[in-house]
């Protein structure tokens, strides 16, 4: 009876081991077949990436030939820019100025006969001018000082007025003024 | 207690499953592995030069869109505006032609070249400037043409300071005058930067430019004749 029992035991036993070891086979199996798809799938998409590059740099190649043929643009552009962008600097320079021209010519039109000048100065581009004159009359003097402070309600025209010297001689009176031109 | 005696002949059954997975992890390190990092690496590599392409084509694009004969009238316009470098006989001889013109009287012109302008050597201001005084006497009207003439010729001549003295008949006029120049580029940059599109300011320079003149009957005729270099000995 127990030999009975040990041999079914036994029996039953293989049988598990038989049904175990062909569930391994597949297992391994499905897993070789997994791993060489994914090894296919891995390397083909590689191929495809390189090839993708290759084209990538074929078509940047040719870009660049194309540009380097138009470098005659380029540096036409170039030269153009560097040199317009030094000019907007230099004429930038005078926007808050007054032009010279301009500005000495009104000053003459400004002094009339009654007052005489004798030098004008005009620097920094023309932000600063400085008068120096003659008039034998006070009031005359004051009339031309009044006549330049209006002009400065015009367009780039003169404020901060200083009078830095004002002397009283044989001739009439001498003076210095000082004008800053309003941005 | 009962413990279950295995069977050698019973492990044969997992020495497959155990090489394959053994076979599968080295091939992955030796194969796989490798691979997908090759991988990785050149798609970033392909980012980059698809950018690259990008910027490639966008300047492609906006150098076709340039006009030649416009940038070279362009150039040309600039380039005697701001020549390339120190010129101070061709400043000297505008000055002298427009002296003409205006029928004043030159009476001193004093030129301060300065240290030699190279392209290493720091300038003051943005624009490099040769710088000169100029002591002229005429009339009122005279002067005033011969400024507003000076401030419309080109190469660009600005004046700095001027200094006015009012005599009986003539007036005499000093002027620190400013002839600027600018360096040529030396290189185009890198071949995927974008030309540079004019700004604002720039398009407003170029239109007032236009209003300047070189000076009508101007030609090599009105610069000295220099000798230079070594004479030919068999001439």
């Amino acid at each position: 009876m127990k030999k009975e029992i040990n041999l079914l035991k036994s029996k039953q036993e293989k049988e598990s081991d038989s049904g175990l070891i062909p569930l391994v086979k597949s297992l391994s199996l499905v897993l070789i077949l997994v791993y060489v798809l994914s090894l296919i799938g891995i390397y083909s998409f590689g191929f495809y990436v390189s090839q993708k590059e290759k084209e990538i740099l074929i078509e940047i190649d040719q870009k660049e030939r194309q540009i380097k043929k138009a470098a005659r643009l380029e540096s036409l552009q170039l030269t153009v820019k560097s040199r317009l962008n030094a000019l907007a600097w230099v004429f930038g320079k005078e926007k808050k100025a007054v032009g010279l021209v301009e500005a000495w010519r009104r000053l003459g039109n400004v002094a009339a006969d009654k007052v005489t000048l004798a030098s004008v100065v005009i620097d920094n581009f023309g932000e600063t001018v400085s008068l120096r004159g003659s008039a034998e009359r006070m009031i005359d003097l004051i009339d031309f000082f009044q006549r330049v402070k209006e002009s400065s309600g015009e367009k780039d025209g003169f404020n901060d007025l200083l009078l830095t010297s004002l002397t009283k001689g044989n001739e009439g009176y001498k003076f210095n003024l000082e004008l800053k031109v309003s941005s | 207690m009962n413990i279950k005696k295995y069977n050698l002949n019973d492990l044969k059954y997992f020495i497959f499953p155990l090489l394959v997975l053994g076979l599968m992890a080295v091939s992955f390190f030796l194969l796989l592995w490798p691979k997908v990092i090759q991988i990785k690496e050149a798609r970033s590599i392909i980012k980059n030069q698809e950018t690259k392409l990008g910027r490639l084509t966008e300047k492609l694009a906006s150098l076709k869109g340039l006009n030649e004969t416009e940038l070279t009238d362009r150039s040309e316009l600039v380039l005697r505006a701001l020549p390339e470098s120190k010129q101070p006989m061709l400043a000297m001889s505008v000055l002298r032609h427009i002296s003409q013109e205006t029928g004043i009287e030159v009476k001193k012109i004093d030129v301060r070249p300065g240290e030699l302008a190279t392209l290493s050597a720091k300038v003051k201001n943005q624009v490099p400037s040769l710088d000169f005084s100029v002591k002229v006497t005429g009339l009122e009207n005279q002067i005033g043409d011969f400024m507003e003439k000076l401030s419309k010729s080109l190469p660009l001549l600005r004046a700095e300071k001027i200094s006015l003295s009012f005599g009986p008949q003539s007036l005499e006029l000093t002027m620190d005058i400013a002839s600027y120049y600018s360096f040529l580029p030396v290189s185009l940059g890198k071949i995927d930067t974008l030309p540079g599109i004019l700004s604002q300011d720039e398009k407003e320079a170029y239109k007032k430019l236009e209003n300047f003149s070189f000076p009508s009957t101007f030609s090599e005729e009105w610069l000295p004749a220099l000798d230079a270099g070594r004479p030919n000995p068999f001439i």
